[in-house]
């Protein structure tokens, strides 16, 4: 099974939950660590990210500032907003609602059968 | 439930939330069309950090330095890609090009001042035009009544046999009032003059004696006080009047206790009520200078009012209940007159009622002349379009190896036109702003020297609807003249243009441009045409004999105290010593009075029988007359000149039978073969017949150009100082003088003022005028016609010999070459003249042609608007294309003379 592709939407999930673990990082970090923690099933453009980081910044979820990196580097960290934290918890919450009810399809329960 | 509610709450914040973090998002990508450079500049740092950091965690996982930037690129996606995506989501891609289109169209406005300044000016002209003609006919034809609900206004009127337009009666109004059930109400006024005494020089006012329900009826709210009630509007109620704005604030200072203030009107007191706005109480056109007071008319203790037959007539307006047809109320109508007809034969007999929507009785006279003007601009326009789609073949030639290389390296066809259509818009925003501003100066100043002839001028402005139509129009304008251009440019291929050489033009290149001339020529032709019939009619109108004479003669209305009017023979005395005195003045050669209308201000008729021939028992069918009820000298002051028998003597006004001077034509008609003199006349019921002692001229009442729509031909004159009874204070209240004298009329004025004041202090002395400014003033509407259309011409033929001298000489400019050749092989300068003058001439002339056949059925549109000229007048069509042709080979003259001035090794060397 080849990896598979981040689709739209949950990539902004991936990135939120990301910044709510971690704490204030860059997007080379974010990208990193989501592909880490797919456990390298899922291929992330490294470019896509910074449209979606944008617009997560326009929606004012997460704010910017320069900064600087463990080695020494000048980036740009990222950093969850008040608002971005609510859109988490409700993001998850659908999330988990959406899956379950897949689920649902998906294991043929007693009474369908 | 509870919880219920809970979710439901949560989910309409969550909506609420999303929605305001998606207008977050569009707000910050508008704003993110702004600062680029800087933010391209931290992206840059971004994505380089991004890169940076990736290498070193590659080098740490051992890869080469190449190996590791290749990866880190790799896994990025690219830098470029990277950065256009994130542009993209950054501002809004489609209005980024479109800007970015604007703002090419505005460098190329910019870097060309000669091709911006040529087009702005020729748009300006056009949208200018277009816009003022607009503000004007938005005014007075699509929004003329300014009142609530202006489509159920109607106005009510009385027909006759042979007058189909006329006044009611007050006790047939009323009844009609009482009965409607079509119309929600019925209002009616009449027009009045009053002398406002008290504080400072007494003054004469003009006002409406309305129903009570007038104001209610209309929708016209008062800016003081309050309007009528039905209880002001009865005999024996207490004496109110309602001021206007503007006497309120010339007279009064704007004082804001005016209400419940008594104020003197023709010696009686009325106590202000209320005041209302200025601007609103047009109702008709020939009563709108009727509006500095209003007072209820039901007060009028007058017999004649209410005499049923006697015609102190009143205009009536109604309202049409909101589910009633026109028809429905045209039926009721008929009903009505039926019915007044049967109750009171005497008075009533073949009386008919007509209704019609108030917008048309409104517009009527100034619609043809309106849409006429409307049409002009437009072909004025057109014109312009044409002119400026040509400068920008011309220009787009230059830029055609341009857009072939675009078109090359994959641009699609509609992205150019796309541009360039962008780029003619930005030109027609551009001169349309320049064009709203002229027409802002231009309507002021026209109106302002042609105040009168147009209804609703008033409420002529540059407003939002205006404004916005002007918008509209340079958008389509500039469709309309960057569409051609855009599309012949846009084809252009880039093998095509390497092969010519960047000299990039070609045969059908210039076709087209030839065809925008041949049609600009055409158009001007038409207006011209236009003009020109407008120029000889008024021409015509003005070698009219009036059938008096309008030089050295000065006319003005005197309104006396109420006193001097209390019985007749006071009447008389006031009026004889105002002749004798004014007859004294130094440098006066003859006084008239006239206790009737001049010639060209109003009309009162009466029905004759000359005795002898079987009467006709209804008054209906006897012949009607004008009258003028004058003094001796009247005939002498005016300069009418007698035909036959004598003129009225000081002793026709106080014995003997009644006499009765009468103009030619009624001579003519009903005396015909036989002498008028010593015959009688009959006046109908309570006047005893007069004998004719004289013939005069007869005397264009209606006005210069009008004698063939005039209702009523035949004219009588009566010695004024005859007349007793009820009718003398009423005629009498606006008694016009005719002075005639070489003074100036302000040295004039003051010596009759001053003779005047002496014989009544109280007297006020208005309408002055000379008749010669009466005469003008009556042909203002046509003047101002002929005068608007004139400029629209002369701006078409202006435009279209710019567009025929900016061809040729483009062309020519081309053939340089061309022609150096011809004249190194032994052309004559001469004969290079006339290829040149030949090649411009021959789509003038195709030009000419067209437009001639297109005025032909455009000109008969306009026939209403001649006088003493045919549509298809052959002088007129004639000297329009001679002075065309003429101008338009003058235009095609000096690139002539220039192409034969060309040295041809110049030409040749140029290569």
């Amino acid at each position: 099974m080849g990896k598979a592709d981040v689709w739209q939407g949950t990539l902004a999930l991936m990135v939120l939950k990301t910044l709510e673990v971690l704490g204030p990082m860059h997007g080379y970090g974010i990208a990193r660590r989501i592909e880490q923690t797919s456990g390298d099933l899922l291929s992330v453009n490294y470019g896509t990210l910074y449209p979606a980081l944008l617009k997560l910044e326009q929606e004012g979820y997460i704010s910017s500032e320069w900064g600087v990196s463990d080695n020494n580097r000048k980036a740009k960290f990222y950093k969850l907003t008040r608002a971005g934290r609510k859109q988490v918890e409700k993001e998850t919450r659908e999330w988990e609602q959406t899956t379950a009810i897949v689920a649902r399809f998906l294991t043929p329960s007693e009474e369908s059968r | 439930m509870g919880t219920n509610d809970c979710n439901r709450r949560a989910i309409l914040d969550a909506q609420r939330g999303i929605a305001m973090s998606a207008l977050r998002a569009w707000v910050c990508r508008l704003g993110g069309l702004f600062g680029m450079e800087r933010q391209d500049h931290e992206l840059a740092a971004e994505l380089e950090a991004h890169v940076q950091m990736h290498v070193e965690d590659n080098l740490r996982a051992g890869m080469t330095q190449e190996e590791a930037r290749r990866q880190a690129l790799i896994q990025l996606g690219g830098v470029e890609q990277t950065k256009e995506s994130y542009r993209d989501r950054r501002g809004i891609p489609w209005l980024e090009t479109w800007l970015q289109d604007v703002r090419f169209g505005l460098r190329m406005v910019r870097r060309n001042p000669g091709f911006t300044a040529v087009t702005m000016l020729t748009l300006a002209l056009g949208i200018g035009a277009n816009t003022a003609i607009f503000s004007v006919v938005y005014a007075v034809l699509l929004n003329p009544i300014p009142y609530p609900q202006p489509d159920r206004i109607v106005s009510v009127f009385v027909t006759w046999p042979s007058y189909s337009h006329g006044p009611f009666t007050y006790p047939n109004f009323l009844d009609v009032q009482r009965e409607t059930r079509s119309l929600s109400g019925l209002a009616a006024w009449r027009v009045d003059s009053f002398t406002l005494t008290g504080a400072g020089e007494p003054e004469e006012l003009h006002g409406k004696m309305t129903t009570g329900n007038y104001f209610s009826l209309l929708g016209i709210q008062p800016v003081l006080g309050r309007t009528f009630r039905p209880e002001d509007d009865r005999l024996g109620a207490g004496p109110v009047v309602i001021l206007s704005e503007g006497l309120w604030k010339r007279r009064f200072a704007s004082d804001r206790q005016i209400v419940g203030k008594s104020v003197t009107l023709s010696g009686k007191d009325y106590t202000v009520i209320g005041v209302v706005s200025s601007d609103v109480h047009f109702l008709r056109f020939q009563d709108s200078f009727y509006d500095d007071l209003f007072l209820p008319v039901g007060q009028w203790d007058n017999s004649l009012l209410r005499d049923r037959r006697f015609s102190l007539g009143l205009r009536a307006v109604g309202r049409l209940r909101a589910s009633v047809e026109l028809s429905q109320a045209q039926a009721e109508m008929n009903e009505f007159a039926k019915n007044l007809d049967a109750a009171y034969p005497k008075e009533n007999s073949g009386m008919g009622l007509g209704i019609i929507p108030f917008k048309d009785e409104l517009i009527y006279p100034t619609e043809p002349a309106l849409l006429l003007l409307w049409g002009a601009v437009g072909l004025v326009l057109l014109i312009a379009c044409a002119n400026v789609g040509n400068l920008l073949l011309v220009h787009s030639a230059v830029r055609r190896q341009e857009f072939a290389v675009r078109a090359a390296l994959g641009a699609s066809r509609a992205r150019l036109i796309r541009q360039l259509l962008i780029q003619s818009i930005v030109l027609a925003i551009i001169g349309g702003a320049a064009g709203v501003a002229l027409a802002g100066w231009g309507t002021s100043a026209l109106l302002h020297v042609f105040p009168l002839s147009l209804p609703a001028v008033a409420r002529v402005e540059m407003n939002s609807r205006v404004l916005i139509f002007a918008v509209v129009l340079c958008v389509a304008t500039g469709v309309l003249f960057g569409t051609l251009p855009a599309v012949k440019l846009s084809k252009a291929r880039l093998h095509d243009e390497l092969k010519e050489g960047g000299r990039g033009t070609s045969g059908s290149h210039h076709r087209t441009q030839d065809a925008f001339i041949a049609t600009q020529i055409g158009l001007a032709l038409v207006l011209l045409v236009g003009a020109g019939l407008l120029v000889r009619s008024l021409t015509k109108v003005w070698a009219v004999n009036p059938g008096f004479n309008p030089q050295h003669l000065l006319a003005f209305n005197v309104a006396f105290s109420p006193g001097n009017f209390a019985d007749a023979d006071k009447a008389h005395t006031v009026l004889r010593e105002l002749n004798e005195r004014l007859a004294l003045i130094p440098g006066v050669e003859a006084v008239g009075l006239n206790l009737g209308d001049l010639p060209l201000e109003g009309d009162s008729e009466v029905p004759f029988w000359p005795e002898g021939k079987p009467k006709p028992a209804q008054l209906r069918d006897w012949p009607s007359a004008l009258s003028y009820e004058v003094t001796p000298d009247y005939f002498k002051a005016m300069g009418i000149p007698l035909v036959r028998g004598r003129l009225f003597m000081d002793q026709d006004a106080t014995a003997g039978p009644a006499t009765l001077v009468i103009d030619e034509d009624l001579a003519n008609d009903i005396f015909a073969g036989q002498d008028p003199i010593g015959k009688r006349v009959d006046f109908g019921v309570g006047n005893q017949p007069s004998e004719i002692i004289g013939v005069v001229g007869h005397v264009k009442h209606w006005g210069l150009d009008a004698e063939a729509y005039a209702p009523v031909h035949y004219q009588v004159y009566g010695p004024c100082l005859r007349l007793s009874g009820p009718i003398l204070p009423i005629m009498a209240s606006s008694t016009w003088i005719v002075v005639r004298s070489v003074l100036p009329p302000s040295v004039l004025l003051r010596a009759l003022r001053k003779e005047i004041g002496a014989l009544d202090r109280g007297a006020a002395v208005y309408n002055v005028q000379t008749m010669h400014a009466i005469v003008e003033e009556s042909l203002a509407g046509r003047t101002f016609l002929m005068v608007l259309l004139t400029i629209f011409a002369a701006i078409a033929l202006m435009l279209a010999v710019i567009g025929v001298y900016g061809v040729v000489s483009y062309s020519t400019a081309q053939r340089t070459h061309e022609i150096g050749i011809r004249m190194a092989l032994g052309a004559q300068p001469a004969s290079v003249v006339r290829m040149v003058l030949g090649q411009g001439g021959i789509v003038a002339l195709i030009g000419v042609a067209m437009g001639l056949v297109a005025s032909f059925p455009l000109t008969r549109l306009m026939k209403s608007m001649l006088f003493g000229v045919t549509a298809s007048d052959p002088v007129t069509f004639a000297s329009v294309a001679v002075i065309l042709l003429a101008a338009a080979l003058a235009a095609c003259w000096i690139p002539a003379w220039r192409a034969s001035r060309v040295d041809p090794m110049v030409a040749l060397r140029y290569e």
